[in-house]
């Protein structure tokens, strides 16, 4: 395993996934993975039902990950959709202090607009106070609609509340915002999907025009058409296509791994010296294995 | 488990920058003369910052049983903050602070989870926990299930028998160390008797082992279907299932069991000169 290259997905909705796709993902190379908190699709009426999902995202499913050999990290943030129902949104804001320091989460996230309404706004606003106060990094969702514009001013409403641009990664970028993020000193990430908006043959593209530096790739795959094996296969296009492969290991594993790790939670200690995979540490009545015989790696993942 | 939180402070201080322990002691001030839930809630959130994850502890701590638990647990300065914490504001006012304790449990990460779990007999009126020590019984991580399970007093003091019972029988079935449980011959009852036996036919029936340590609660209460379970236990090519059945019949008041246990002069020795025990089962 000493030659195969490693990945990082900054961001994937493991939740919404199978044990299949973490099998792939370990297969193809993916040491680690950061979950941001977002909309499960169903509105979420109750607080209760914030409050298990952030503490899944720190409890359960950082566990089931480890199962695959694959270290879970998570973001945790109001979401800009859900921001919309006010009553409700006071109340998470409420209880994030409560998970930003808990030891997997590397950042507020997914924050900011959605439409772009008075609502996101105000919420977006108080949570980059928090990032700004607890020295957090911040991971900011782009807008499907009116994208560049809303890129910009997700921008400049993080600089207006004082937060150093190289500690905010903005996300789902495409060609005709890329130039303002990196301009203005942000990390620039881009999800690949796989039919529509941001395909890796666009995206070896990107890297050929704007080179590597703050420039991090990752699947955002999800409960819809995703592929979770976005970054590794996109990273082989590129290795295909004539691109560096010190380019390919920055986009694909080192960028996200330097934007992330800045309070300390992420460290390449977590996957480069590990027992390997033992899943009879896990117990097999009611688990991720239901009757199968449990899989122990005979190599250790380095 | 009775002691006072100068103790815990006093390790803390060995261990920490003076600076963080000021923080903390002004923080406990603050939090209890003004009944501050969210500066409890941040100053649990930042301890973990503030103090270090790292079990080798410096210096003693005056109170022999505290030191022992805190040793055997493998408590780190971290975790130790988070106990006098908590400690702190329950014994300052226990109506006040002890949903609020509730509530912090409830967000715990994993490792939290655990420290929690490891640490509820050292707060204040820790039967009120008994809700989240239970719920550990139903995880499915492993990590989570030992906290509580193992060497821990907890489940001796505050289970009710099903409870004690749900427990062992989940270890087996896990495969955990079954001689990792406080109090095993106390809590053993003649229902969980009756569920080893029938779990252990269960295992039989798939032809898979059993842990010979599982068989240690049943002592008192051989009658019936453990009588054959005992002669199929001396009967058996494992020698520590050999011994198993002496040392339970040895213990137990059964004629039966006597009985078989005659066949076995060499175990008679041994039993009776104490150099088979259960203790000793394996050495």
């Amino acid at each position: 395993m000493k030659d195969k290259m490693m990945f990082i997905d900054p961001h994937i909705h493991m939740t919404s996934r199978t044990t299949d796709d973490y099998e792939a993902m370990a297969e193809a190379g993916i040491v680690a993975i950061i979950e941001p908190s977002f909309w499960l699709g169903q509105p979420r009426t109750q607080v209760g039902s914030f409050q298990d999902y952030f503490s899944s995202l720190v409890g359960w499913e950082p566990f089931r990950a480890s199962q695959f050999g694959i270290k879970h990290y998570c973001t945790i943030g109001l979401n800009s959709k859900e921001a919309n129902n006010e009553a409700l949104a006071e109340q998470v804001i409420e209880m994030l202090p409560l998970y930003l320091h808990k030891e997997n989460v590397v950042a507020i996230g997914e924050i900011g607009y959605d439409d772009q309404t008075p609502a996101e706004d105000k919420y977006f606003r108080m949570q980059l106070d928090l990032a700004k106060e607890l020295d957090m990094t911040v991971q900011v969702h782009t807008p499907h609609r009116d994208k560049k514009a809303g890129t910009i001013k997700s921008m400049e409403v993080c600089l207006e509340h004082g937060l150093a641009p190289e500690n905010v990664i903005i996300d789902h970028n495409n060609e005709e915002t890329v130039k303002e993020v990196l301009d203005r000193g942000f990390i620039a990430a881009f999800t690949i999907y796989p039919k529509t908006k941001m395909g890796n043959e666009r995206m070896v593209e990107v890297v050929r025009k704007y080179g590597s530096t703050n420039i991090i790739i990752d699947s955002s795959a999800d409960w819809g058409v995703s592929d979770p094996l976005a970054v590794p296969k996109t990273a082989g296009l590129m290795l295909r296509s004539g691109i560096d492969k010190d380019d390919v290991i920055k986009t694909c594993y080192k960028n996200a791994f330097d934007a992330f790790s800045k309070n300390g939670k992420m460290k390449e200690s977590h996957w480069l010296q590990t027992d390997g995979i033992n899943q009879s540490k896990l117990f097999n009545d009611n688990s991720v294995l239901r009757g199968q015989n449990p899989k122990i790696s005979s190599d250790k993942i380095v | 488990m009775d002691f006072k939180k100068k103790y815990l402070l006093q390790i803390i201080k060995s261990n920490s920058d003076s600076e963080n322990v000021s923080w903390l002691e002004t923080k406990v001030d603050f939090i209890t003369s003004k009944l501050s839930t969210k500066d409890l809630y941040i100053t649990y959130s930042l301890i973990g910052t503030k103090f270090k994850k790292n079990n080798t502890l410096n210096g003693k701590i005056d109170h022999a049983e505290l030191s022992a638990y805190l040793g055997l647990q493998k408590a780190s300065i971290q975790e130790i903050a988070r106990i006098f914490l908590l400690k702190s504001v329950l014994e300052f006012n226990p109506d006040f602070f002890k949903d609020k304790v509730a509530n912090i449990i409830q967000l715990a990460d994993t490792s939290e989870l655990e420290t929690f779990l490891k640490f509820l007999v050292l707060l204040p009126n820790a039967e009120d926990y008994k809700f989240v020590a239970v719920e550990a019984l139903r995880t499915n991580i492993a990590t989570i299930f030992d906290a509580i399970s193992a060497h821990n007093p907890y489940p001796a003091l505050y289970f009710n028998a099903q409870q004690w019972n749900q427990m062992f029988l989940k270890a087996a079935f896990i495969e955990s160390d079954l001689t990792a449980f406080n109090a095993i011959d106390e809590r053993a009852n003649k229902d969980l008797a009756r569920i080893i036996s029938d779990y252990a036919h269960e295992r039989w029936a798939a032809g898979r082992t059993i842990d010979p340590y599982f068989w240690r609660p049943v002592t008192n209460f051989i009658e019936g279907a453990l009588i054959d379970d005992m002669r199929r236990l001396f009967e058996s090519n494992d020698v520590f299932e050999n011994k198993v059945a002496a040392i339970c019949c040895f213990n137990s008041t059964n004629k039966m069991g006597k009985k078989m246990l005659e066949k076995y002069p060499v175990f008679i020795q041994q039993l009776e000169e104490k150099k088979l025990t259960w203790n000793s089962l394996k050495d």
